[in-house]
């Protein structure tokens, strides 16, 4: 089919809900549910893409693109909202969401996934009927495996999804790896349309069925809106910085404060994993023991390349983000935290705001 | 035994507390933020009546008050011309500058900040010029005043009579390094500064002046004799490197002075070896300490 503008794609990424006795004659069955991912970005679509493995075709849309990668796999990139890119493909799950790893992870790419932490995905399941959700803990951060819980992986379909959260939140040998990794929503914005849908903590919506395709659209534009007003209140208050005005010269910004639920029993392995270059933090640090029990840590976000300063306690760590910084590495690191270590932290800003 | 090892050095240890206390968190006391008192400004520079220059370290404000409150960090140097300008400052001077927002006609208070190991000599100065100011002292984890000289204000006075318990976590970015803080101290401030520099594309090359303004959050708003310290410090510091410790990411440009080639494709290993130089470092200082106190207790 040939896309020119938002209606195609919409029309076409219907078709994909019709069964084969719905569809108009001269239509195929496609079998692949669409997905999409949102994608933080602060670059332009032509950089980001230089590396000679995309070609970019224009529609009638100035903010719609049609991207081929390797000349294969399709994408449909919609870049109306500057900030977050919405990718939309048709091709395999996998597939996808590789491509787009590597695109993302390099460094200085200025691209970031987006991060909806355990918390953000339960405001979300607020926004229709909770139909799923799956758990993944991956203790990154073990020291004692025989009391220390080191994986947990469950996925749960079904009505009371919600009920059978809270009794594994209040169940206190399993509560710190209650990290959501996923949920499953079944959204109706009007009493006739309806999608049923999966959304995982890095922003990737995959269609399961519908009557229409709209819900989806609707749906993640919402998410991008949530996910939007934390970042912009992240860089709005959370970056530090000195300002001078007249013969005067102020400070300005507040720092963030992570909180643990219990006191980290290894400082030093803790902030070495997090400062370490990898994925998923991707922070390149270098770290000192200033007293004991209290290290300081001067990073570099490699998704960025802006200064990030941290200072951590066995109880809690503070965050400081230099000017310009993204605030996106606040959304990162605070859920890679929960999925890896603990689902229980919690992030305070200025005069102990909870803001997640 | 491991002994504690000295990372900050008293000037910047004191500007990042006394900041501290103008913030409201719950991870440090916040008891001039309490109290109604902001930071208003840092390092500004004025003059006085007769044209000389005044360039105290901190500025903190009050409106419910109605009071400016002005703290120098004293560290061993005093200076005596310095200090007979800082006395006689008065609040109708400070308003002729312009540099407060507090309106109409505030109380001026004027303290010397400093750590027990320099409270003798701080304290027979300040008798010494007839300067009178109360001098706040960092006790060991206590902040307090340290003589009977009042503040102006009754809510300086009571806060700091009765003293502040200073955690040992206090926060560091404030202020980020004085040109006498330990060498350690202040790798840590360049090398995340250099990879910051190195991931910019459209360079390849990086300048000792863009390394400064990337490695301290205030060197824009320096004076003049702080830059320079704070040039040669970092232009020792990192000429040592590429010909040691560093070599092999570190390359100076020829033919542009002050210079060095970006670190390409090597940003785990370059990590790598900083943080090892920062243990090593680490190791040193603290084998300089059990030397000290070795010499004292042959001394003794």
């Amino acid at each position: 089919m040939n896309i020119e503008t938002r209606k195609d794609l919409s029309e076409y990424f219907y078709q994909t809900l019709l069964k084969k006795d719905e569809l108009e004659e001269d239509k195929e069955k496609i079998d692949i549910k669409p997905k999409s991912f949102i994608i933080e970005s602060n670059i332009k679509v032509e950089d980001a893409l230089n590396n000679g493995e995309w070609t970019i075709k224009r529609t009638k849309d100035t903010d719609l693109l049609i991207l081929r990668y390797r000349g294969k796999i399709e994408f449909f990139l919609d870049i109306l909202d500057k900030r977050f890119w919405i990718f939309h493909s048709l091709s395999p799950s996998n597939t996808v969401s590789e491509i787009l790893k590597s695109l993302v992870m390099k460094n200085n790419s200025k691209l970031d996934f987006i991060w909806l932490s355990s918390t953000i995905l339960e405001k979300i399941v607020t926004l229709g009927k909770q139909t799923a959700f799956g758990l993944k803990f991956d203790n990154k951060f073990i020291k004692d495996e025989e009391k220390e819980i080191e994986h947990v992986s469950m996925r749960f379909w079904g009505g009371p999804a919600k009920e059978i959260i809270n009794d594994l939140k209040n169940n206190p040998r399993i509560k710190q790896a209650v990290t959501l990794s996923n949920i499953g929503l079944k959204y109706s914005p009007t009493e006739n349309l309806f999608i049923k849908e999966n959304i995982s903590f890095i922003g990737k919506f995959t269609v399961i069925k519908g009557i229409a395709i709209e819900p989806h659209f609707n749906l993640i534009n919402r998410v991008k809106d949530l996910y939007s007003d934390l970042i912009n209140k992240i860089e709005e208050n959370y970056r530090i910085s000195y300002v001078k005005n007249d013969n005067k010269i102020s400070f300005k910004g507040d720092f963030l404060l992570i909180e643990f639920s219990k006191p980290l029993q290894d400082i030093e392995m803790f902030i070495e994993t997090i400062t370490s270059c990898r994925f998923p933090f991707r922070i390149w640090g270098i770290w000192d023991k200033l007293e004991k029990d209290y290290i300081k840590a001067n990073c570099v976000d490699l998704h960025s390349g802006n200064k990030i300063y941290l200072e951590l306690t066995p109880q809690w760590m503070r965050i400081y983000l230099e000017k310009n910084a993204c605030g996106n590495i606040v959304a990162r690191l605070f859920t890679n935290l929960q999925q890896f270590f603990d689902s229980q932290i919690k992030l305070y800003g200025a005069e102990s705001e909870k803001i997640m | 035994m491991v002994l504690k090892v000295r990372k900050l050095c008293e000037h910047t240890t004191l500007m990042n507390i006394m900041i501290g206390l103008a913030n409201k968190h719950e991870t440090f006391p916040s008891v001039l933020a309490d109290n109604g008192y902001q930071l208003d400004s840092i390092c500004p520079s004025f003059l006085n009546k007769d044209g000389k220059e005044v360039n105290p370290d901190l500025i903190f404000k009050s409106h419910a008050e109605n009071n400016l409150f002005i703290v120098e960090c004293k560290t061993g140097t005093l200076q005596e011309e310095q200090a007979i300008t800082y006395k006689s400052l008065t609040s109708e001077e400070v308003k002729q500058q312009n540099i407060t927002t507090l309106p109409g006609n505030f109380s001026l208070d004027k303290t010397w900040v400093c750590i027990e190991k320099n409270l003798t000599k701080v304290n027979s100065k300040n008798s010494e010029w007839k300067l009178n100011f109360p001098i706040v002292c960092k006790f060991n984890t206590t902040l307090k005043k340290s003589n009977n000289i009042p503040f102006n204000s009754t809510i300086l006075n009571s806060i700091f009579t009765k003293g502040i318990d200073i955690p040992n976590n206090i926060p560091t970015v404030y202020y980020s390094f004085s040109p006498e803080d330990p060498e350690e101290y202040i790798l840590m401030h360049i090398l995340p500064a250099i990879i910051k520099l190195s991931l910019n594309p459209h360079k390849d090359y990086f300048t000792l002046e863009e390394l400064l303004k990337e490695t301290h959050l205030l060197y824009e708003y320096l004076d003049k004799n702080e830059k320079t310290k704070l040039r040669k410090r970092l232009g020792s510091i990192l000429s040592y490197l590429e010909r040691s410790e560093l070599k092999e990411f570190l390359n100076k440009v020829t033919n542009t002075p002050n210079a060095w080639q970006i670190i390409k494709n090597r940003i785990l290993s370059f990590r790598n070896k900083c943080q090892k130089m920062i243990k090593e470092y680490h190791s040193i200082l603290q084998k300089k300490e059990e030397e000290k106190k070795q010499k004292k207790i042959s001394d003794f």
